[in-house]
């Protein structure tokens, strides 16, 4: 008896390992099956593909000229050199780098009709990747049709991949064209001036808000700050001891909630929609409009944009309000408010 | 006396002076303007009015701050650097509707001044026109750039940061549960000049490994002591998968004849929670098979105990 369950229980092992092994198997194949269909697909060795090649300008001997090559990698290898070669004769210039993706830092030289790209340290670089260089300081040779013949160099030096662009044309007789779009940014306001007429004795009359609207276009690559500021002396009455409304708070940075009536404060909000700009914000001290700040001289930035606007404008809205009340001694108060726009640099 | 508050909710309603939209514009050149030590040079500047009424505005120079990440303020004081070498347009200038002038800032270059590029900030700021207790004033602040050519002593350093995974007090920031990693480089100018860069952000991934992807970052330009940030993200070829950003930030070196290089990488095992849910799964189906095993068992010992007995 003992025999025979010691026997069964060996064969229950046999068949449990057994299934566990082929759930295994089947696991690393499903596996295996997603990496071979996640891979990237075999190029033929030692061409490269995708090559272009652009100018900034294409008038025969013309100088400072720009050259861009995008091309990419077929052969995984050890980068040292990438050689461009101008077809024909006649180019000519003191060659710098403008940018160089997908490749190491490195230095230029340009002999007779070769451009030559040395990597600073010879890199790695896997099959597949793009590689996109751009020349300045180029001069032009005489009009014709040229290609350019690219090889990326080990040390060796030995070639790597190779390939040649498509023919690019170099004319006399063409004009050369070159627009220039100036930096610029424009704000619109919606008014220039406002008068609120209050009287503590009546609660409509007591806290008013004034809606100031503006609107603000930039082609500046980093966008713009708007900055808010008032006079030193705030708002102010030219009455005996110029008595002035307090602000509400001492800056952007302490926003609070509008106080509640009775109240002698005054201050603003902020909202806006960032049309076409997803890099659009209004600072998060306004709390989207709840929350008032006073206006100081020194200037807060309230809303910024990190990206260029495009041709949809940022709109902004900025709330003035003010509460008087018998403590508030009566006249004529005045203020000078400043909404500074500036470009960001990029 | 029920008309008395009717009468003054109508008078205490805002009385903006009856004018119209004010709009103005500037530009500046796109490119800094290149300037020899000791050069004087007028540097064309462009005011607009693009609204239906002419606008007026002055145009004087203010020192000017650049932050971080482009950010561009005003320190409302003249620039102790360039306030006496400078010339702006004097007085009171006049736009008509739909038109601009061109104006000239008239650039004293110091005799001797180090390779870099320098900054001239202004302000062009409307005249009050209108009547009101509170005034309104849209002003632009712009600047000019003027690069002074010649070798340089620029320096950057760089720092990728991932985001990780957070749960409560855990941090592993060589874990990411979800479908992509976050990340952040951030470039210092630590050097003595500002400096144009650009960069690259390469993602591979192992031991499954996609098409390579490369996320490109253009020439910025980076002010002495001030830093910029770019998000960067990696996706990974599988499931679960190791990914590696490889953050590449290239400069010109001090001649401008070469570039040079800091790179920075950092690899971060990416876990899909679809994985969890498969496991989850998979669980599930062993303990039932697990149960169904034993009861079966059971099942068959009593019934080969039941046969022994009857036997």
């Amino acid at each position: 008896m003992a025999p025979r369950r010691l026997w069964s229980r060996v064969l229950r092992i046999v068949r449990r390992v057994r299934r566990q092994a082929l759930a295994l198997v089947t696991a690393l194949t499903l596996m295996g099956g997603f990496a071979v269909v996640t891979s990237q697909p075999a190029f033929a060795a030692g061409t490269l593909t995708n090559l272009s090649w652009a100018t900034s300008n294409n008038q025969a001997a013309a100088t400072a000229v720009n050259y861009s090559y995008s091309f990419k990698t077929t052969t995984a290898g050890v980068i040292k050199t990438i050689s461009f070669t101008v077809s024909g004769a006649g180019l000519a210039g003191a060659p710098a780098i403008v940018v160089a993706y997908g490749i190491g830092a490195g230095s230029v030289a340009l002999a007779g009709q070769v451009i030559t790209y040395t990597v600073t340290a010879a890199v790695n670089v896997a099959a597949g990747i793009p590689i996109f260089i751009e020349f300045s300081g180029l001069t032009n040779p005489a009009a014709g049709s040229y290609t350019t013949a690219i090889a990326t160099n080990t040390a060796a030096p030995a070639v790597i991949d190779s390939g040649t662009t498509p023919a690019l044309v170099f004319a006399a007789s063409n004009t050369a064209k070159t627009i220039v779009v100036a930096q610029s940014l424009t704000f619109t306001l919606d008014t220039t001036a406002f008068t609120l007429n209050m009287d503590p004795s009546l609660p409509a009359l007591a806290d008013q808000t004034y809606t100031s609207n503006m609107t603000i276009l930039t082609n500046a690559n980093s966008g713009y700050t708007l900055t808010v500021s008032d006079t030193a002396a705030g708002l102010q009455s030219a009455a005996a001891g110029n008595p002035t409304i307090p602000q509400v708070s001492a800056s952007m940075a302490t926003a609070v909630a509008w106080p509640a009536a009775p109240a002698n404060a005054t201050g603003y909000t902020v909202t806006g929609t960032g049309v076409g700009d997803a890099f659009f914000s209004v600072n998060a001290a306004f709390a989207g409009g709840t929350k008032y700040a006073g206006y100081r001289n020194a200037g807060d930035v309230v809303a910024s944009s990190t990206k260029a606007t495009g041709a949809s404008a940022n709109t902004i809205a900025i709330t003035d309000q003010t509460a008087v009340d018998y403590a508030t001694a009566s006249g004529t108060y005045t203020d000078t408010i400043t909404y500074t726009a500036t470009p960001n640099y990029s | 006396m029920l008309l008395v508050p009717v009468g003054v909710a109508a008078t205490a309603s805002p009385s903006p002076v009856p004018n119209g939209p004010r709009s103005i514009a500037v530009s500046v050149p796109p490119d800094p303007v290149t300037l020899r030590p000791g050069e004087t040079a007028a540097v064309a500047i462009r005011v607009l009015n693009p609204s239906v009424s002419p606008v007026t505005v002055t145009v004087k120079g203010e020192g000017i701050t650049l932050g971080n990440n482009g950010t561009t303020t005003f320190t409302g004081k003249p620039d102790p650097v360039w306030a006496d070498r400078t010339t702006f347009p004097s007085g009171a200038i006049t736009i008509p509707a739909q038109h601009f002038v061109d104006l000239s800032v008239v650039v004293h270059m110091p005799s001797e001044i180090s390779p870099d590029l320098y900054y001239i900030g202004f302000l062009v700021t409307p005249v009050p026109t209108s009547n009101g207790q509170v005034v309104v004033i849209n002003q632009i602040g712009a600047f000019l750039t003027i690069d002074v050519s010649g070798p340089r002593a620029g320096s950057l350093s760089a720092d990728l940061t991932t985001s990780g995974f957070n749960w409560g007090p855990i941090h592993i920031n060589s874990l990411v549960i979800g479908d992509r990693v976050d990340g952040r480089l951030t470039v210092d100018n630590t050097g003595a000049s500002s400096l144009l860069f650009f960069g690259e952000n390469d993602v591979t991934s192992a031991p499954f490994s996609g098409p390579p992807a490369q996320q490109r970052i253009s020439r910025s330009l980076l002010p002495i002591r001030r830093s910029r940030w770019f998000a960067v993200t990696g996706a990974p070829a599988f499931p679960i998968d190791v990914v590696t950003l490889t953050d590449v930030v290239s400069y010109p070196n001090r001649t401008g004849t070469g570039t040079l290089e800091i790179v920075r990488t950092k690899s971060v095992l990416v876990v899909s929670p679809w994985v969890f849910v498969v496991l989850i799964v998979l669980l599930v189906l062993a303990g039932g098979w697990r149960l169904r095993v034993q009861r079966r068992r059971r099942e068959l010992r009593s019934r080969r105990t039941a046969l022994r007995s009857a036997a």
